[in-house]
């Protein structure tokens, strides 16, 4: 089981991976099955049969990796930073070794250095959804959910996870 | 019509920068392209029962779109004939009746007027119910469930506006079984950038770019259609279709390939359904179709392009379903379109960032015009007076132009590319 303090340390973790940029460390997370999934519109409608602003797994992952690389990623030119601050969790137990948590989030996105000089601070608050399971010692993510508040409003370009 | 200090902006090789930068000229665009021509409103998939409404634009005008109880459909201004609040605040819903916040004057979904609050302060003839419905546009047409309107008495009949696109429609529509689309109800992506309108207008058909821009997507979807890899050298080319329309081929399957790309279960029904010949026509023909001036059909979606100012726009893109196909076709209709699209797609963001960054180029007022010289010496005119060009080369997006210098009344358009810039040209073709 997890109990709150490692519940917290894990989020702290995960969303520091994004804020610097180590994505590598982050995809492997996910391992080859878990799911990162940031719906559109309805955050409650069947990402089978909806489209998601992402919904991705294994490959998929493995491409968004690709990209965040690749120089040619040109809405991330110059680079989107990002800052996120995790609240409200807490803790559901599905198993002795799977857990859901909830957290509520803020992030923040800007881009330095772009020849505009004015781009604007973008602020992103979501609710987000994580089932953990636990493999000798190790959590790893089966599904992150991240629902954004303007999932059905205007969104900014993102970077290649978020 | 004529607006001297607008002529010669546009011309047959180039558009001068202030036709995208400058805001008198943004005006004069919304009264004499967005209120005067046929504009895409919605698809009746959006509003398929009785009751239904949506809520959209035209040009700036806030419209109400409706389906009453008979299942017919209206396309009414959003705004109430006393006072003139918008009568419905939601982007859609089911109602039975628009009932204003102000003073409770209530509509049928017809737009007729038939209650107001406290009534009898009105005396005798005070309020005619018969002449304060809301109002209705100039004139609505449908194709295959694609609603356009218009605002204007004297834009042209609507099956002649759209006569050169039915085509291509066919071949979207008929990739059901049933020949029918669901537009947006499996997912709408609602992006804005800083730039004008007419820079997605020509990026909807932009063949030029793919290979360089997109260089991620390609890469990942060469994985399941091969020949993506060699795109800029697929025989494939772009159509001017008249009135502004046009279109780009993406590419164009021979038969083997279409058994390549789609499960054979999925081609039978077509075949069943429509005849081989049908068939074959709507899966081998994959295009970018744009009906001038808001509104682009692109292989999973509907684009609709809304101009907000000179400098700012909004683009939504309502993914399509195909009714009556298998399911498993559908869900990987959802996945490819959203491995490209909405803000963390693989390809839309690119494209964004880009135009942000066209617009942000028109300030450097030094270099004065927009090239769309591309293939202008080499292009075909057939027998009908439809201009082609190879599918990377810019005869698509010449095309709105000529209906747009014919609705904005510019004149001054025959300088050659070397009038406009000395010297331009001389280097011979690459």
């Amino acid at each position: 089981m997890m109990d709150q303090q490692q519940a917290e340390q894990f989020l702290y973790h995960e969303v520091r991976l994004l804020d610097q940029r180590e994505y590598l460390q982050w995809r492997e997370l996910f391992g080859s099955t878990g799911v990162y999934w940031v719906p559109s519109n309805d955050t409650e409608a069947d990402p089978q049969h909806n489209c998601s602003i992402i919904y991705a797994t294994g490959q998929q992952l493995d491409d968004r990796l690709t990209r965040a690389g690749s120089g040619h990623f040109w809405a991330d030119q110059p680079p989107i930073k990002s800052v996120h601050t995790v609240s409200n969790v807490s803790i559901e137990p599905i198993s002795d070794s799977q857990v859901r948590l909830f957290a509520n989030q803020v992030i923040y996105l800007f881009r330095e250095n772009d020849q505009r000089r004015d781009v604007p601070l973008e602020i992103l608050p979501a609710t987000s959804t994580y089932t953990l399971s636990e493999t000798a010692g190790n959590w790893q993510i089966d599904l992150k959910k991240l629902s954004l508040l303007q999932a059905d409003g205007y969104l900014p370009l993102l970077p290649a996870f978020i | 019509m004529n607006n001297p200090s607008f002529n010669g902006l546009s011309q047959p090789e180039a558009n001068h920068i202030q036709l995208y930068s400058d805001p008198e000229l943004f005006e004069l665009e919304l009264e004499r392209i967005f209120y005067s021509t046929w504009v895409f409103i919605a698809h009746e998939s959006e509003i398929p029962e009785p009751g239904d409404f949506k809520t959209t634009f035209i040009g700036r005008v806030p419209v109400l779109l409706t389906r009453d109880d008979d299942s017919n459909i209206h396309v009414l201004l959003n705004r109430c004939t006393h006072r003139g609040a918008t009568v419905c605040p939601n982007e859609q819903g089911n109602t039975k009746q628009f009932v204003c916040a102000y003073h409770a004057w209530t509509y049928d979904l017809d737009g007729s007027l038939n209650a107001v609050g406290l009534p009898s302060g009105y005396n005798e003839g005070e309020v005619d119910y018969d002449s304060l419905s809301l109002q209705k546009v100039a004139n609505t047409g449908v194709y295959r469930g694609f609603i356009f309107a218009t605002m204007s008495e004297s834009a042209r009949p609507f099956d002649e506006h759209i006569g050169g696109v039915k085509k291509y429609i066919d071949y979207y529509c008929d990739l059901s079984p049933t020949g029918e689309i669901t537009v947006g109800t499996t997912g709408i992506y609602k992006q804005k950038y800083e730039g004008n309108w007419k820079i997605q207008l020509e990026g909807s058909v932009e063949g030029y770019h793919v290979w360089h821009t997109h260089k991620n997507a390609i890469d990942v979807m060469a994985r399941e259609v091969p020949l993506m890899k060699d795109y800029p050298r697929l025989p494939v080319k772009a159509y001017d279709l008249g009135f502004g329309h046009n279109i780009i081929e993406n590419y164009t399957l021979t038969e083997e390939q279409v058994h390549q790309r789609w499960p054979a279960d999925f081609i039978d029904s077509l075949v069943k359904a429509h005849g081989r010949q049908r068939a074959m026509d709507a899966l081998k023909h994959r295009f970018n179709l744009v009906i001038f001036p808001n509104f682009a059909l692109l292989e999973y979606h509907v684009r609709v392009i809304r101009p907000l100012a000179v400098d700012r726009t909004e683009v939504r893109t309502y993914h399509t379903s195909l009714v009556g196909a298998p399911e498993q076709m559908n869900q990987r209709r959802v996945r490819e379109h959203e491995f490209f699209y909405g803000p963390a797609g693989f390809g839309g963001p690119d494209d964004y960032v880009i135009f942000d960054r066209i617009q942000q180029g028109y300030d450097a007022w030094g270099s004065q015009w927009v090239l769309f010289n591309r293939g202008y010496k080499s292009e075909q005119t057939d027998a009908d007076g439809i201009r082609s060009g190879a599918h990377t080369q810019e005869t698509q997006q010449r095309a709105p132009y000529y209906e747009y210098r014919q609705l904005m009344g510019i004149s001054g358009t025959e300088n050659k590319l070397e009038q406009l810039i000395p010297g331009a040209g001389r280097q011979g073709s690459q």
